[in-house]
């Protein structure tokens, strides 16, 4: 018994050891896959199992996941869909950087990144081949040419990863109490000095408010064409000055004094449920129609964007160096920006999001449900043709993180 | 045969030891070679000591450890006092009530604490303790405060007061647990017999204390060696800045690429070396202590 015992601890780890170093052979395979027929590679990926990490945080996101997108790739494909919820994508950049090192085998056969986590995993080697020509309904349904779509924050996307939706920023208020929300970052500033307490933004590097910060860099320092150019620090420096002078100035009349910020969205989020601030903001138009459907935001909640425009970005699929499943990746990436994977996605009552794909070369049965989804949206979340007329494209990607520290020392530690 | 009895034991505890080599002491290992800039698995080589350099002459590294090592102070030393006057009183309890099952259910009761994590914990007392939770209603509907905004800030305040609430109302019961023991080993007789000879029940705690010492600074090392680097609780209830020393490593490690990896693991060697250092101090007064303790034939 005791010996047993002994002999299964052993070989228990001597397995642990194997299955960390075999990974040679697997590498040979996947280069070869681009080279066969989108058939070869649909019938290698049935009756497997491909896992996607992303982010987790969104309640309506993941029921569209779970309840849509996985039974349909299991009827349709014989392939079990994992999702593996992750409160920021950059723990997974993290886990791909160790698994390069130790040359390992990974675990995530698709992430869904953009802007400066595409920067740090194409700049770290962490992507797999340009495989996007390979998806066929990119080739069929998307504006190959379009700049929003295979642009992603100022780089080229090489056909490493496959626009999968589009996101406006949008801020989110209540109705009751504030009847005429600001159209400019002017008229918030006022707005906030006359109602001390009640407005702040999440502390940068979180997502959201470095992107609050961004759209007041633009409208303090006229535009995002100042930013369209390599970073020099240098130069930028007194360029940037009104954006700390204006954050430092609502400073005092922000939540707490401005002695704090929410770390998260999602605080902010909980500040806003709760009545304590009047406002919060989020990158997805429909964010709150659906927090109010799911009755924890207030029914008077409404939504809107800044004269000047909002940022808008694109989000992207991508396939690791080391994803244990490539076939089935591209399987599953092909589906979800299929008409109808992206036709569920824009409904509100599941993400609501908007689509990558070109309206005009849909087909008319598509076209109609789009309009009927419209239709249904309510007015919480703003109409297709007020967002689209309201938005400004997102800045660099090496400008985030360099924005994101000095909000630190100019704005945090004062 | 005999050579299976033998070495039986540490085939038994093979498994365990391996596992804290290889994630314990690999991890440590891993983090300082990364810290100095040296990758194995990658063939980098460039040693230098520019990471520690660089945190150790910001401005915010001193701020956010100096803040951490305030609140894990301050957390050990409340949650080790009342963690030792809950066991002690449970004993007093035990030796006036007669009845076994009482005091296993107020036990039990204290232990309650135990069965939930740190983040869950910490989430409760958002939920209970900010301006706009729980109690701060309760007040308001009962007319206590006028406005929510009077409610006392308790949460994301600069002293860290949520977190401390936090740590004390987890860590109490753990006190307790390694402090209960010992009490039971004392002779029920003692105190009666100080009774009798006059002393009173603060004077008799104060009279066996030395023998609870060992237990009481054992645990409390290691609820501050928690307290000091743990992540969670500071990252949902603390403050922009300055940061807790863990939340600015996770800063670090997390933000703006991969270029500050090496600070992040800079900064985490440095917490494992205070830690260290500490735990050989408590470790040194200990061995005294217990030669103390030995030559009073304990």
């Amino acid at each position: 018994m005791n010996r047993k015992w002994f002999i299964a601890c052993s070989l228990f780890f001597v397995m642990v050891v194997l299955t960390a170093c075999s990974t040679k052979d697997d590498l040979e395979e996947d280069m070869t896959l681009l080279d066969q027929s989108w058939e070869e590679i649909v019938a290698k990926a049935d009756s497997s199992t491909v896992t996607m990490y992303m982010w987790g945080g969104s309640e309506s996101i993941n029921r569209y996941m779970d309840d849509y997108v996985a039974p349909a790739m299991q009827e349709r494909y014989g392939v079990t869909f994992k999702r593996v919820p992750v409160s920021d994508t950059k723990d997974v950049l993290t886990q791909l950087l160790a698994e390069k090192k130790a040359g390992a085998t990974g675990n995530a056969d698709i992430i869904w990144i953009n802007g400066e986590n595409f920067k740090s995993t194409k700049e770290e080697g962490l992507l797999w081949q340009p495989f996007a020509d390979k998806i066929p309904n990119v080739n069929r349904y998307m504006d190959l040419d379009s700049k929003a779509l295979f642009t992603d924050f100022g780089m080229d996307t090489e056909g490493l990863e496959v626009p999968w939706g589009k996101a406006q920023f949008v801020f989110i208020y209540d109705s009751e109490k504030v009847t005429s929300p600001p159209k400019s970052m002017e008229e918030l500033k006022q707005w906030v000095m006359d109602n001390p307490g009640r407005f702040t933004y999440p502390a940068p590097p979180d997502f959201h408010g470095s992107a609050f910060i961004r759209h007041v860099l633009y409208e303090t320092t006229g535009g995002y064409e100042n930013y369209d150019v390599a970073l020099n620090e240098d130069a930028l420096k007194d360029d940037v000055q009104p954006m700390w002078d204006y954050l430092n100035e609502i400073e005092p009349y922000l939540w707490r004094e401005g002695k704090t910020y929410p770390e998260s969205a999602s605080k902010l989020d909980t500040l806003f449920a709760g009545g304590e601030v009047w406002m919060t903001m989020a990158y997805d138009p429909a964010k709150a129609s659906n927090e109010v459907m799911n009755g924890n935001f207030p029914t008077t909640t409404k939504t809107f964007v800044l004269e000047q425009g909002t940022l808008t970005n694109s989000h992207y699929l991508s396939i690791p160096f080391n994803a244990p499943n490539k076939a089935a990746a591209m399987v599953a990436i092909n589906f979800l920006v299929s008409p109808e994977a992206q036709i569920r996605k824009s409904d509100p009552t599941y993400w609501g999001e908007g689509m990558v794909l070109d309206a005009s070369l849909l087909e008319a049965d598509d076209v109609q449900r789009i309009m009927e989804i419209e239709q249904a949206r309510g007015d919480i979340t703003l109409s297709e043709e007020e967002l689209s007329s309201h938005q400004v494209p997102e800045i660099r990607a090496e400008y985030v993180p360099y924005l994101e520290k000095e909000w630190f020392e100019h704005v945090a530690k004062n | 045969m005999n050579m299976w009895q033998k070495i039986k034991p540490y085939v038994y505890v093979l498994p365990a030891v391996l596992m804290l080599v290889m994630l314990f002491l690999g991890g440590i290992l891993q983090g300082l070679l990364q810290s100095v800039g040296v990758y194995v698995a990658s063939s980098t080589y460039s040693l230098s000591f520019e990471a520690y350099r660089s945190v150790l002459l910001s401005e915010d590294f001193w701020n956010s450890l100096t803040y951490s090592l305030t609140i894990a102070s301050t957390s050990t030393i409340v949650s080790m006092w009342i963690g030792t006057m809950m066991a002690f009183a449970t004993y007093y309890l035990s030796l006036r009530v007669s009845g076994g099952t009482k005091i296993k259910s107020v036990i039990r009761l204290q232990q309650l604490p135990l069965l939930l994590p740190h983040i869950a914990v910490a989430y409760m007392f958002f939920l209970l303790f900010t301006q706009s939770g729980w109690i701060s209603r309760l007040s308001y509907s009962l007319g206590w405060i006028e406005q929510i905004d009077q409610f006392p800030i308790l949460v994301h305040d600069p002293y860290g007061w949520s977190i401390i609430f936090t740590y004390v109302w987890k860590e109490v019961p753990f006190i307790f647990l390694l402090v209960y023991p010992v009490l039971l080993r004392l002779e029920p007789s003692w105190m009666q017999m100080a009774r009798v000879h006059g002393a009173s029940i603060r004077q008799y705690f104060f009279t066996i204390f030395s023998l609870l010492l060992p237990s009481v600074l054992t645990s409390g090392y290691i609820v501050f060696a928690f307290t000091f680097t743990a992540f969670e609780v500071p990252y949902l209830l603390g403050v922009t800045y300055p940061k807790h020393i863990a939340v600015l490593s996770y800063q670090y490690y997390s933000s703006g690429g991969f270029d500050f990896r090496e600070e992040a693991l800079a900064v985490n060697i440095l917490l494992v070396i205070i830690t260290a250092v500490l735990g050989l101090l408590i470790l040194r007064s200990l061995k005294k202590l217990q030669w103390h303790v030995r030559g009073a034939r304990w």
